[in-house]
């Protein structure tokens, strides 16, 4: 598994039931099947089995499943008599219904709920990038500026920013008439080091290069783009500035209103961008060290990405 | 799996800033558990085209991740994968449907 590779012994894992009885007919069963799999020693396996066979159960009436869960049952080579006979008793139904009533206290009923030392992550998804993304915000949260950036730019005079990787310089001219805040938003963490350390750790050729993230992980591709830095900003939307070229610096989104520290370089011309990034600059020397950024993605087996020593903000 | 989940997440990136008649929301997420205050108004995506945005302002959107100390505490009737003295301790709440 992801996390466990990831983390190893400095990780444990733990599963508790949360049947969502009212719109999950099969809820209940399931967890059921797993309580009588480790009554024999193989909770995990049966855990592991009902997510492998989702699509497969779930297909079934609520009335045909128990004779498909004896059928794995016995495929993990299980007595699957035994199994069969809990599960029509309800052996294990009064237990996980009574867990399901304790933890209606906390109002955090969607599933999945993740919690990492006593830290709630309401629903975000099931992908193990995420969930390691919500680990390292918990266990080493980034700098919050509650104040907002300070004012480190002069709207009015032009800027360069020096993307040192550990590839080479890529400098960008930064559009500080035309994305004021986000500009100086960016200048400021830049000038924090917030950066500094920091991988493009989604490098997709023809398409981008993504960084800002202090976790790492990409989670924020998977839709959990979070106010890492304790403050967002509105977008800067100028019809002047379009995708229509390669080499734009523009920060990536989690909607309306919510840039924070996340940016991306274009590798080719994205009109489909256009209108929803804020674009705050445009590479105007080393676009053949952002080329040879390492294509990679968060994950297991994935190339190293390549690091930003810092970035150094400079008025022209 | 996982690669096929994460390149499906770059092309929602693609697909979701494509669709001139939606705003720019993020792939399918819930909102983020913080008091994020409203965006300023003229920070609404635009509609059609490129639609330029007024001044924009930075607001306080702070990590705000509850601590829940009513949570049990890890015990034997627990499903639990890894050592008991890991730093990290991830519970799953869940079910399977």
């Amino acid at each position: 598994m992801y996390l466990e590779d990831t983390y190893g012994d400095n990780i444990r894992v733990v599963y508790r039931h949360l049947p969502l009885i009212s719109i999950h007919d099969k809820a209940v069963i399931t967890a059921e099947a797993t309580e009588a799999a480790g009554a024999q020693g193989k909770f995990w396996e049966m855990h592991d089995l009902l997510y492998e066979r989702q699509q497969e159960w779930n297909a079934l009436s609520a009335d045909d499943v128990s004779a498909k869960l004896v059928e794995y049952a016995a495929e993990l080579e299980l007595d699957a008599d035994r199994f069969a006979q809990e599960l029509e008793d309800g052996v294990y139904r009064d237990k996980i219904l009574a867990d399901y009533e304790d933890y209606q206290q906390y109002g955090q009923m969607a599933t999945p709920t993740y919690v990492v030392n006593k830290v709630f992550y309401p629903q975000i998804g099931l992908h193990p990038i995420v969930i390691d993304g919500f680990i390292r915000l918990v266990t080493d949260p980034p700098e919050q500026y509650a104040d907002g950036p300070d004012q480190v730019i002069d709207a009015d005079k032009a800027y360069n920013a020096t993307i040192r990787t550990s590839k080479g310089d890529i400098v960008v001219e930064l559009f500080a008439d035309q994305a004021p805040a986000n500009v100086n938003s960016f200048a400021f963490l830049a000038q924090e080091g917030f950066y500094d350390g920091l991988t493009f750790y989604f490098v997709q050729q023809d398409a981008v290069a993504v960084s800002g993230d202090p976790t790492n992980t990409g989670s924020a591709l998977m839709g959990a783009v979070l106010p890492y830095v304790g403050y967002t900003c509105g977008a800067e939307i100028s019809p002047d500035l379009t995708f229509d070229q390669a080499g734009m610096l523009a920060l990536l989104t989690g909607g309306p209103g919510q840039n924070s520290s996340h940016f991306f370089i274009t590798y080719a011309p994205q009109p489909d961008f256009d209108g929803n990034y804020t674009i705050i600059g445009r590479i105007a020397e080393g676009m053949d060290v952002a080329e040879s950024l390492t294509q990679t993605q968060p994950g297991p087996d994935q190339p190293e990405p390549d690091v930003i020593e810092t970035i150094l903000i400079e008025e022209q | 799996m996982r690669k096929a989940a994460l390149l499906l997440s770059i092309l929602l990136l693609v697909a979701v800033a494509g669709c001139g008649a939606e705003p720019a929301a993020p792939t399918p997420s819930p909102a983020p558990a913080t008091d994020t205050p409203a965006p300023p108004a003229a920070t609404t995506a635009p509609t059609v085209g490129v639609v330029p945005s007024g001044p924009a302002s930075c607001v306080e959107a702070p990590l705000d991740f509850q601590v829940e100390p009513r949570i049990p505490d890890v015990t034997e009737e627990d499903h639990v994968h890894g050592p008991a003295d890991a730093p990290i301790t991830l519970i799953e709440y869940a079910d399977f449907q």
